[in-house]
């Protein structure tokens, strides 16, 4: 009987494409049912390119450029490319999320708001204490720890915004260059050779810090 | 570079990749607040967009209407101008006509 009641409201449960047509025919307060279904999603994009402070703003941009650029948005089982090319409302909005979390770095960037701190005594432990490391329980505590995160975005901050993204997008998700190309909307070529400089750049920069903590 | 560099490099990349997979600060969450924003945000650009354009649209035609009358008004306020000027012209040279034939009789006298 549960399982009847589950069926009945997953069937009475708009779709996406239903909602997003509510929207577009002029009723705005539908897309609050986008926002309960996708904040999270949106969130947990934007968390892993922007630094924790500029989420929330980055995120709502996110929803605002979202709601824009509906009525571009075209479903792929409708035959019709999308506006990005591809079809899923998910993949649509994860390429908006990506797309705004660059522009936010490349902001961040320009206004020079990247703070470059030096190693600090935790820092220099963790380090120490990674390079002894063999288990994979090791490598699991070091990857948990504060000081991996912070390690992490003092790294990053010392790479453009270009080669921040193709760094996380390619070389941390594994995301081929052609999907890599098609959330950022560069080149193929243009991705390929930036993941390739910047992740020389990457072990140019881990080297330097490993080094630093030697001395 | 050594084997034991190499590494260690490694070793640091592969934990830059887990941290970046945890998916950054998980304590940054949406809230009921960031939600009202972002509807009232959205709210707000749908309301004037939508009165923009149909006014936009209602607005043409009297605009257009209303600068056309300007124009008409404007040009017959230049004509009518222009022949109060010549009208003026007119009794001007007529009172110096006038007053050169009271001369000319002046000096006939």
């Amino acid at each position: 009987m549960e399982m009847g009641i589950e069926t009945m409201e997953k069937i009475t449960e708009p779709s996406d494409e239903q909602v997003i047509g509510g929207i577009l025919s002029g009723d705005t307060d539908q897309f609050q049912t986008l926002l309960d279904r996708y904040q999270s999603y949106i969130f947990a994009i934007v968390r892993r390119y922007v630094p924790a402070q500029l989420v929330e703003d980055v995120a709502q941009e996110v929803c605002i450029k979202l709601f824009r650029s509906l009525e571009l948005y075209q479903p792929q089982h409708t035959g019709k490319a999308g506006p990005e090319g591809n079809g899923t409302f998910k993949s649509w909005l994860a390429t908006i999320a990506v797309r705004t979390s660059y522009d936010a770095l490349r902001k961040m960037y320009r206004s020079s708001e990247v703070a470059i701190s030096e190693l600090t005594d935790n820092h220099s432990q963790w380090l120490d204490s990674l390079q002894s490391a063999t288990s994979q329980e090791d490598f699991i505590q070091h990857s948990q720890a504060r000081e991996a995160k912070e390690i992490l975005a003092q790294v990053m901050s010392k790479l453009s915004p270009e080669d921040q993204m193709v760094i996380r997008l390619v070389h941390f998700e594994g995301n081929s260059t052609a999907q890599a190309a098609k959330m950022l909307g560069w080149s193929p070529a243009n991705v390929k050779i930036r993941t390739f400089r910047a992740r020389n750049k990457l072990q140019g920069l881990i080297r330097s810090l490993l080094g630093e903590n030697v001395r | 570079m050594n084997s034991r560099e190499k590494e260690n490099i490694r070793k640091v990349e592969e934990v830059f990749k887990a941290v970046h997979l945890q998916g950054g600060d998980d304590a940054v969450q949406p809230s009921v607040r960031w939600q009202q924003s972002v509807m009232r945000e959205v709210r707000h650009i749908a309301t004037p967009e939508a009165t923009s354009v149909r006014e936009r649209f209602s607005l043409f035609w009297p605009v257009a209407q209303l600068a056309t009358a300007a124009a008409i008004g404007l040009g017959v306020a230049l004509l009518t101008d222009q022949s109060l000027t010549n009208l003026d012209m007119a009794i001007y040279e007529s009172e110096v006509a006038s007053q050169n034939h009271s001369l000319a009789s002046y000096y006939s006298f």
